[in-house]
């Protein structure tokens, strides 16, 4: 996980986000960049495998275009994409410093 | 004597039992404490499934308590509640804190087995006044304030309940809690009373408001009652009232989107809750016997997770001092149980098969398919993608993965995890063994969650939403957390509002003092012309000479004389 940078603080203090880093005598699982890359491709693996079993049965729903072959791998995609696209663009609008009310 | 204690209404024992059980000695009352809900439990299971008592109170006669499938199902979840939040809090010697959430538990259950609508509005404020001491009991200036601002909503949905049921009953006749509907203005003022706590899109800021600011326990207790009773009350009176349909589908979208860019972890759950209750309401909406089957399901299974979710989110705060987003990270090193028992919730939450999410909001979904409702269904699905995002993702992978904080602290004490853990095992349990959750439930059912259709397309939309996120994390678009505060419709009563009343007092001011400056000109004015001609020596105040005085007089005499005739 890169540190990534933050370019739409709005000049906010935004130190508390960048973090520590690990402790130095410290060595998790987790922490080894082969880890991650592993979660990621079983992830990956775990995708592929539910949307070919699509083939194996016969689907049974509601709506004819929810039976089209990995129709709801492609909507959870696409939706989860559009919402944290478009909360970003309300974050412009709806944001403001941790202080506001006080 | 006996009979009429095991007669009494549920929920009743921990409402008078709470202030004496907290005076005990610490051990003792928290051993009470556990007890109560149990006890309360074990009653409810020993009453008979259809009950009914009723109490004359002067003219009136009111159904104190009504057992029957509906309300015996919200009845269980509630003490299930109220033990898991009792356990978690048992490390606590709050005596304050302790009475009000054995109070507000009890409120709460009393309700759901209320039969009229006087009994019901009596529990209603009960919830109000005693759970706004969990919030209180935070003890800081901005709990203080959101408490207030919190009870004025809450005490204001009581009182449109109670005007809804006094223009009802002069309507019908009839105070008993049946169905209501949108007929008459009377159930329109129920519904808005049931709306305001069921967290209706626009009546929903006091909820993202208040509950972050409650103590680590008290969210905990909050989660579980106020909403889920309002929930069985739109269930009650409003079933099958189609306008429910797209408020529970604009409930289950609104609020995702401001859990994205939240950065305070509890409120991130609030808008969550606010999330999964839309599912409820739809289903409500729907108000087919397997629409509103899931519609309870939910319930049960929400309670539970959302639940284990605030306890995890609690157990950070308890430990770290904070649950910013911004702040954490990194904790699965030091709180391993809470960071496994958190993913439990989190996969729950989003409905991965195995889990008690899955069985029971599929049925909603089933529900919305089965009318045909294709929108609403296409609503909710895109939703559901959401929920993974808030509460499936967001919830741990900030607190308990991503950046390392630094911070290490201790475990959750043995009583918090033991409380997660039981609550962790409840939803996977539900999720596995669905059948004991589908016996209790209102209506009989005819209902297999396990199809393949099912388990794989659910399957998709998870895996391939959580590769979304992967795909926006490593490409650096994911919302950064950020410190700060997002405004939502609070915004109105808490910044536009004192502004505005700042505004018009100082146009109050403003404009009386011109008014009283103009009054004063205006006075000026009057005194210069009085004394231009009424003085003395101005024209009118000169002596008149006396053949002018008599023709006046006689003019006058005849004008008398014309108007004679």
């Amino acid at each position: 996980m890169s540190d990534e940078s933050i370019d739409e603080s709005g000049g906010q203090d935004v130190s508390g986000a960048q973090g520590a880093h690990p402790l130095p005598d410290e060595d998790w699982w987790l922490d080894r960049p082969n880890s991650i890359a592993l979660i990621i491709k079983l992830l990956v693996a775990a995708g592929v495998i539910v949307v070919l079993a699509d083939l194996s049965y016969e689907k049974h729903g509601e709506f004819h275009f929810r039976e089209w072959f990995g129709f709801d791998a492609v909507f959870g995609f696409a939706a989860y994409v559009f919402l944290i696209v478009t909360a970003k663009g309300w974050r412009k609008i709806v944001m403001r410093g941790e202080d506001y009310y006080d | 004597m006996i009979e009429s204690l095991a007669s009494a209404p549920p929920g009743l024992l921990l409402i008078v039992a709470a202030i004496p059980a907290v005076m005990l000695p610490h051990r003792l009352s928290q051993a009470v404490m556990m007890v109560l809900p149990a006890l309360g439990l074990w009653h409810l299971f020993q009453m008979p499934s259809d009950f009914s008592q009723t109490l004359e109170v002067f003219d009136y006669t009111l159904q104190v308590t009504r057992i029957d499938a509906l309300s015996r199902v919200f009845g269980i979840v509630f003490y299930i509640a109220a033990f898991l939040g009792v356990l978690y809090a048992a490390h606590q010697r709050d005596r304050l804190q302790a009475a009000a959430a054995l109070i507000y538990a009890g409120a709460a259950i009393a309700a759901v087995f209320a039969g009229d609508l006087i009994t019901l509005f009596v529990w209603w404020e009960l919830t109000a006044i005693s759970s706004v001491f969990l919030i209180w009991a935070s003890r800081t200036e901005s709990a203080l304030a959101a408490g207030q601002r919190y009870l004025i909503i809450q005490v204001t949905s009581g009182l449109l309940l109670l005007a809804g049921s006094i223009l009802l009953y002069g309507e019908s006749g009839s105070l008993a809690f049946d169905h209501i509907g949108l007929e008459s203005a009377s159930g329109w003022l129920v519904f808005f009373a049931f709306g305001i706590k069921a967290a209706f899109p626009l009546l929903h800021g006091w909820m993202k408001d208040a509950y972050p600011e409650a103590t680590v326990t008290g969210t905990v207790f909050l989660s579980g009652f106020t909403t889920k009773l309002a929930i069985y009350a739109l269930a009650r009176g409003f079933a099958g009232t189609e306008i429910l349909i797209p408020i529970g589908a604009a409930m289950t979208v609104f609020p995702i989107f401001f859990a994205v860019i939240e950065n305070d972890l509890r409120r991130v759950l609030s808008y969550s809750l606010n999330n999964q209750l839309g599912f409820m309401v739809v289903g409500i909406g729907i108000g087919t016997e397997l629409a509103l089957n899931g519609t309870v399901a939910h319930v049960f299974a929400h309670v539970i997770y959302k639940a284990l979710l605030f306890m995890a989110m609690g157990a950070v705060l308890f430990r770290t001092g904070t649950v910013k987003a911004s702040e954490l990270g990194g904790l699965y090193k030091s709180m391993p149980w809470t960071a496994a028992f958190c993913i439990v919730g989190s996969i729950s939450i989003s409905g991965f098969p195995l889990t008690s999410g899955f069985i029971s909001k599929s049925m909603v979904l089933s529900a919305a398919g089965h009318e045909h409702l294709v929108v609403i269904s296409m609503v909710l699905l895109f939703a559901s993608a959401g929920v993974l995002d808030h509460s499936g993702i967001k919830i741990p992978f900030f607190s308990f993965f991503a950046h390392d904080s630094g911070k290490r602290v201790e475990e959750a004490p043995i009583n918090m995890r033991l409380a997660m853990g039981i609550a962790a095992a409840l939803c996977l349990g539900i999720g596995c063994f669905p059948g004991p959750l589908y016996s209790i439930l209102p209506y009989e059912v005819q209902y297999t969650p396990y199809s393949a259709t099912h388990v794989f397309t659910v399957l998709q939309l998870l895996i391939f939403a959580a590769l979304a996120f992967v795909f926006l994390w490593k490409m650096g678009w994911y919302p950064p957390e950020l410190r700060s505060v997002v405004l939502d419709v609070d915004w109105v009563w808490r910044r536009v509002l004192p502004r505005a009343w700042s505004g018009v007092s100082e146009a109050w001011m403003i404009g009386q003092r011109w008014l009283l400056a103009t009054a004063d000109r205006a006075r000026l004015g009057v005194l210069c012309i009085a004394r231009a001609h009424l003085s003395p020596w101005s024209h009118f105040g000169e002596p008149w000479p006396t053949g002018a005085t008599a023709m006046w007089a006689a003019l006058l005499l005849l004008a008398y004389l014309l108007l004679g005739y």
